[in-house]
């Protein structure tokens, strides 16, 4: 007891307590442009992503549609990109000229112009290796990279996360509803009549993540230009690493001005909370608005972008916990009649049959189980990735 | 010189008490144990002139007034009775001591037989103003020399009779005319009075009141012991500024001693002395983990914190929750905030100078003490009976083992730390004293991340204190202050470093005062600092680390300065203090300096060259006058006008982009690219005492403006930078306010209430120095708090149990808070504008503490305390900051509340001897 007491009095005196807050203040509507993304001089695509500053309380992105986006060299070469989705521009293989400059030339559908300024081609050494380890917080990945010249020094990473996943149940049957005169009758038969098996269109599933946190790194203040960092981790017991994890690891090398932006970003937004926080600062760029001075948010570099993908499966993690269904799953058995369907089981789905009729192969009774530890679309696709073993 | 206490009335004692007594060539000592065992007496005497008789008398049960006499008489030693059974003992001396009961009372002497008549007559004399005056006169110099001046000087030391101890700041004065003056910390005052009969008057806080009759001959000298009086109901703090505060010059400085400190109720029931010094008027914090001070609108670092002359730069345990100066050693704390003297410098905003005690020079003591988090012990006593003394002290935490109880997320979490103090002094004979301190403070802590952090303090002084003549008397100290930290991590062994910062600085400091008459009095003296920065040393840690050693090159500089000021009695009514201090600094090789183009944004791009400087050679030298200048002028006794203009100059400085006080914030010497901080304020203030002096009450209003004051661009690097230049800005900063303080330090209930509205504001607006802040407007300092109150009450029940409450209301500070989200990174992340442009909730919460104390029986070796409390009696979870994160591509809103419940404490004190 004396312990507990001492305890809670302690957690409350240096951790005092972390409330949600919810500003009072009305934000003004900004509506500043955003420009995310890297020209790739390298084989692989460009992607630049426009979108606009929204209110503090709104929670969703307002991409910019309709914007005409050009790289230009310094010796007037032009790549057009095109909107592939709102917001979204690309570009294939541009294959630029290292010793060339190049820069993002934006125009919005409202009429102002934006420039980038001209960047040298920095290049960029290939990832060596991503590799793990079971640490404390789970397994964890790291990415090592090394550059002979000593010149990189700054690099970001970013990567895509697929896993793939089981439903806990697997089931053959669904729900037959027909419009009768009393109403909608319910009943339960199996998925496919010609054939009995699983549908295993909602038994094994894929789950892809993008990264949501800005990695850097430097070696700007070691003797060589090596790099081994963490990137990601996978909590215990996580379903991620349940039957097979893929991560893509992606590495971009920065100017020193880049490197500065991304950090300066991510001490606002992710290095907060702490008795000695710095204040939060203005994002400046290296992109203006040439039509008036309207703040344009975004930092624009030029690099061959590096590419790396591993797979991992939980037996080559030594003493890796993990759940490979869904937890707190279970069935129930329910009689096929319409009204006990509806009184028992609309809110699940039935799994597998619990008695037939040996004649006539009706079903008698029924397991069912929540829609989520049964299909497993529910949780991500059922398409399988093209990259995927 | 012993105890001067007597009285009219010896009837009250019960001096027919019989004693028998067998001694045989024993020492006074012992005598006088056999007496007090025999009866309710207590002996005073002093030592050095009584310590060496020797005493054979042996006797059936008498009267103890017969068997004195009989003892003493032969000796030359007169004894005196008063009416609370004490027992005084003196040989004729120095001061010629003559008791004149009989002779102002009219009647004629009837017990006791020490007593001889008078050498006065009543005219000269004159007639006795006030019944409670001790009728004892006590003449000054030498007869034969009278007429020849007529202002006498009169200077001495001020002790506790218990102790020994010196007791500083108390106040020596003559009503008529009005003259006063206050002790130094060592006890000692120096006064010049017309020459004939005075009353004189001493007070000091929890001292009892004493009054003198003196006659003043030539001059000479008088040293006076005071009894605490801590065991009195009416009087538990007297302040010795009771009157002072109405009749002195100075303005906005605030005094208190540690027993005021010590019923402040604080969190984990540490007392504190930087948290009490807080609730001031005009002091602020950015919040509860912060014991960065910011007094009148400067930031914390424009203030100077001494403690003994040592310059500590980090004051601070536990990130900040508690401040580093153990409470068992201090003796008081003074804050200056407006009109700071002369010799003091080199700050913008305020002097807060915290003197330790004296060691006990009587007995061995020690008293210890165990909190929840921490525990003290401390040891003095003297080295020389009654010359040398010292005191050792230290605190430690054992705050680890609650780590464990924590969850698994906070388990790797550590923090330690400890404070060593040894305070030795010596008097080497009535002219001369030597002081030693020496101050020790490390802490250490990681907040369960792989990054580990460390920072000490390190300070050694040495002070010689001579007195020339009674109107001359110096000060020389010597000393190295040092204060250090150290990052390291090493997680991953490829990029495992240790980050190390240090300043040193090396110190001389000679003070002279001269009291040249009633009317004149002159400080004057020479200080001068040493300064060697190591501003950054990086390095890899661990054989595997690639980590590129980077340092920093160290910076050293000097600063000296000359000062003088006079304080002059132009009336009684009308009082100046004006004093001049030149201040130089230079900047000394070996450095290299960064040259910037004129005109354009100093950035590492437009860097001109380099210039490398030799060792030794003058780099930039910057100096000037800095003015202190104090009027006082009194309506009436209880009501003065005062006014006061001051400016500063601060060669140093601290950077940092953290609202809090950082363990890690760097310091930096100027240079020809980072000018010297300069202020100038002018203040004006009323002061009114009601009910005879026992409520004090002032109002100060206050303007300041402040010159190249270092607020730091976005995104601002400012650990190990070569070129820091680069990072920061001077702006240009205004503070301005009102400050109101009713304070009532006698009586069952004490305590004070005081209002603060200030605003500090600053302005960047210089478009050569690159980026504009906030559209080249005034914006709010990190610490602009508008309105602020603070009531601390203590009621005293009786000699054993005390409450006390506290409450503090303040504005929420400025933050600056999103105005928009834009996605960037695979998130949501916060847009961020003009800086300080909102602000956080107020702030509001109540304290609640009882004092309980153990019996007061005088000759326990053990005496108890327990202080019991609540801290956050509301459990108002007030927001220390309001921050925005990106969690998992979505953008959060947090308070985050530092202590976010009610606290008890509880806390053991134990005293021995």
């Amino acid at each position: 007891m004396k312990k507990r007491i001492i305890y809670s009095l302690f957690i409350f005196a240096l951790w005092g307590c972390k409330e949600k807050y919810i500003s009072p203040v009305i934000s003004p509507s900004t509506g500043y442009l955003v420009v995310e993304g890297i020209i790739n001089s390298g084989v692989g695509e460009t992607n630049i992503i426009l979108s606009r500053t929204v209110a503090l309380s709104s929670n969703a992105i307002n991409y910019e549609g309709g914007a005409k986006v050009n790289v230009e060299g310094d010796d007037n070469s032009l790549y057009p990109l095109s909107e592939i989705s709102k917001g979204h521009y690309t570009a294939a293989k541009l294959n630029l000229n290292a010793t060339k400059k190049y820069r993002v030339n934006i125009s919005t559908l409202d009429g102002k112009k934006y420039l980038s300024d001209f960047a040298a081609v920095k290049s960029n050494p290939p990832i060596d290796s991503i590799n793990y380890k079971t640490e404390s917080q789970g397994l964890q990945f790291y990415v090592d990279t090394h550059d002979p010249s000593n010149n990189t020094k700054y690099y970001q990473w970013d990567y895509t996360e697929t896993w793939e996943f089981h439903s806990t149940y697997q089931t053959y049957l669904k729900y037959k509803i027909v419009n009768g005169s009393k109403g909608q009758q319910y009943s339960v038969v199996f998925s496919d009549s010609t054939r009995f098996g699983w549908d295993m269109g909602q038994y094994i599933c894929w789950k892809t993540e993008n990264s949501s946190s800005i990695l850097t790194g430097t070696t700007a203040t070691m003797s060589s230009d090596i790099i081994h960092l963490p990137i990601n981790s996978i909590p215990p017991a996580s379903w991620k690493l349940g039957v097979l994890y893929s991560i893509n690891v992606r590495q971009y090398s920065l100017s020193k001005g880049r490197y500065e932006f991304l950090q300066r970003m991510k001490k606002n937004t992710e290095g907060t909370g702490s008795i000695f926080d710095a204040q939060p600062s203005e994002l400046t760029g290296n992109i203006h608005c040439t039509t008036n001075n309207d703040p344009v948010i975004g930092y624009i570099d030029v690099c061959p972008v590096q590419e790396k993908r591993i797979f991992v499966n939980p037996y080559q993690v030594p003493n890796w916990a993990y759940w490979l269904y869904k937890p707190n799953c279970t069935e129930i058995a329910v009689t096929n009649n319409s009204d006990s369907i509806q009184i028992k089981s609309l809110t699940l789905l039935p799994t597998n049959y619990k008695d037939i009729n040996p004649m006539s192969g009706a079903i008698i009774s029924f397991y069912a189980a929540p829609p989520e530890c049964v299909d497993c679309r529910l949780r991500g696709t059922n398409i399988k990735p093209s990259f995927w073993k | 010189m012993a105890l001067f206490m007597a009285s009219n009335s010896f009837a009250q004692s019960d001096t027919s008490s019989k004693i028998s007594l067998t001694l045989n060539k024993v020492g006074l000592s012992s005598l006088i144990t056999n007496i007090e065992s025999q009866t309710y007496f207590h002996f005073y005497y002093d030592s050095a002139t009584l310590g060496n008789i020797e005493i054979s008398y042996t006797t059936a049960p008498k009267k103890i007034t017969t068997a004195l006499a009989e003892i003493f008489t032969p000796l030359g030693i007169q004894f005196y009775f008063d009416n609370q059974n004490n027992i005084f003992l003196t040989k004729s001396k120095l001061l010629s001591l003559q008791i004149s009961d009989n002779f102002f009372t009219g009647k004629k002497q009837t017990t006791g037989n020490a007593i001889k008549d008078l050498a006065f007559d009543t005219e000269e004399i004159g007639p006795l103003q006030e019944a409670l005056v001790d009728k004892k006169i006590y003449e000054i110099g030498d007869k034969a020399l009278s007429g020849t001046k007529n202002i006498i000087a009169l200077a001495g030391f001020i002790k506790d009779n218990k102790t020994g101890e010196p007791v500083g700041g108390a106040s020596v004065y003559i009503d008529k005319p009005r003259i006063g003056v206050t002790t130094d910390q060592y006890g000692f005052y120096t006064i010049s009075l017309p020459k004939g009969r005075h009353i004189l008057n001493i007070q000091s806080i929890g001292m009892r009141d004493v009054k003198r009759q003196v006659v003043l001959y030539s001059d000479g000298n008088m040293d006076m012991d005071l009894q605490g009086s801590i065991m009195s109901l009416k009087r538990v703090v007297i302040s010795s500024q009771k009157m002072s505060n109405v009749r002195g010059t100075q303005m906005g400085v605030q005094k208190l001693d540690i027993k005021t400190v010590k019923q402040v109720p604080v969190v984990f029931g540490e007392a504190d002395i930087l948290r009490v010094v807080t609730t001031l008027p005009g002091v602020k914090t950015v919040g509860e983990a912060s014991t960065g001070l910011n007094v009148r609108g400067g930031s914390s670092d424009q203030n100077l914190i001494l403690f003994n002359d040592a310059t500590i730069y980090n004051p601070a345990h536990f990130f900040g929750m508690f401040s580093a100066f153990n409470p068992e050693l201090i003796n008081s704390v003074e804050l200056y905030k407006a009109s700071i003297p002369a010799n003091y410098g080199g700050r913008l905003s305020s002097v807060l100078d915290i003197t330790s005690r004296e060691g006990n020079k009587k007995e061995f003591t020690g008293s210890a003490g165990i909190g929840l988090l921490t525990s003290r012990l401390n040891v003095e006593g003297p080295l020389v009976k009654d010359k040398s003394s010292f005191i050792l002290g230290g605190r430690t935490t054992y705050s680890n083992w609650l780590f464990n109880y924590l969850p698994e997320e906070y388990k790797n979490s550590r923090a330690d730390f400890y404070d060593l103090n040894l305070i030795v002094n010596h008097q080497i004979d009535k002219n001369n004293t030597l002081y030693f301190t020496g101050y020790i403070s490390n802490d250490h802590f990681n907040l369960n991340s792989d990054t580990a952090y460390g920072y000490g303090n390190k300070n050694v002084s040495v002070k010689w204190k001579h007195i020339y003549t009674t109107k001359l008397n110096s000060l020389i100290t010597f000393g190295n202050d040092n204060y250090n930290y150290a990052i390291n991590s090493q997680k991953l062994p490829l990029s495992a470093y240790q980050l190390g910062f240090s300043i040193n600085q090396s110190y001389f400091k000679a003070h002279f005062n001269y009291n040249i008459n009633s009317k004149h009095s002159i400080d004057y003296g020479v200080n001068s600092i040493y300064y060697s920065l190591n501003p950054g040393n990086y390095t890899p840690l661990g054989e595997k680390s690639l980590i590129k050693p980077d340092i920093i090159p160290t910076e050293q500089a000097l600063e000296s300065a000359f000062y003088a000021s006079e304080h002059y009695t132009i009336t009684s009514a009308l009082k100046l203090d004006a004093g001049i201090r030149f201040s130089v600094f230079n900047l000394l090789g070996p450095q290299s300096i960064n040259e910037y183009p004129a005109g354009i944004p100093r950035t590492e791009e437009n860097i001109l060259r380099s210039v490398n400087y030799a060792s030794g050679a003058v780099i930039k030298t910057y100096g000037g006058p800095e003015y202190r200048l104090a009027l006082r002028y009194v309506i009436d006794e209880t009501f003065s006008l005062k006014a006061s203009y001051n400016t500063q100059r601060q060669y140093i400085h601290s950077l940092s982009n953290t609202t809090a006080m950082a363990p890690t914030d760097v310091w930096k010497l100027s240079d020809p690219n980072i000018k010297p901080q300069m202020g100038d304020q002018i203040s004006f203030g009323l002061y009114k005492n009601l009910k005879s002096n026992t409520i004090e009450t002032s109002l100060e209003v206050y303007y300041k403006n402040i010159d190249n004051y270092l607020d730091y661009k976005s995104g601002a690097k400012l650990v190990m930078n070569h070129h820091i230049e680069t990072d920061v800005i001077g702006t240009k900063g205004k503070a301005y306010g009102v400050e109101l303080l009713v304070k009532k330090l006698s009586g069952k209930l004490n305590g004070w209430i005081s209002y603060t509205w200030s605003r500090i504001l600053l302005r960047m607006n210089d478009h050569t120095a690159g980026e504009i802040i906030n559209k080249g407007q005034f914006y709010p300092g990190n610490y602009d708090k508008p309105n602020d109150v603070t009531v601390i009450a203590n009621y005293r029940f009786s000699h054993r149990f005390s409450v006390s409450m506290n409450g503090n209301y303040s504005t929420g500070r400025p933050i600056t808070l999103p105005i928009g989200l834009f996605s960037y990174g695979g998130s949501m992340r916060t847009l961020y504008a003009d800086r300080n442009a909102y602000r956080i909730p107020d702030y509001f919460r109540t304290d609640f503490s009882m004092n309980i104390e153990g019996n007061h029986k005088v000759n326990q070796v053990f005496h108890n305390s327990w202080s019991i409390g609540v801290y956050n009696l509301t459990g108002r979870k007030n927001p220390y900051s309001i921050y925005y994160v990106s969690e998992n591509g979505m953008v959060n809103g947090y308070k985050l509340s530092i202590f976010g419940n009610a606290i008890p404490y509880i806390n053991l004190n134990i005293k021995f001897k």
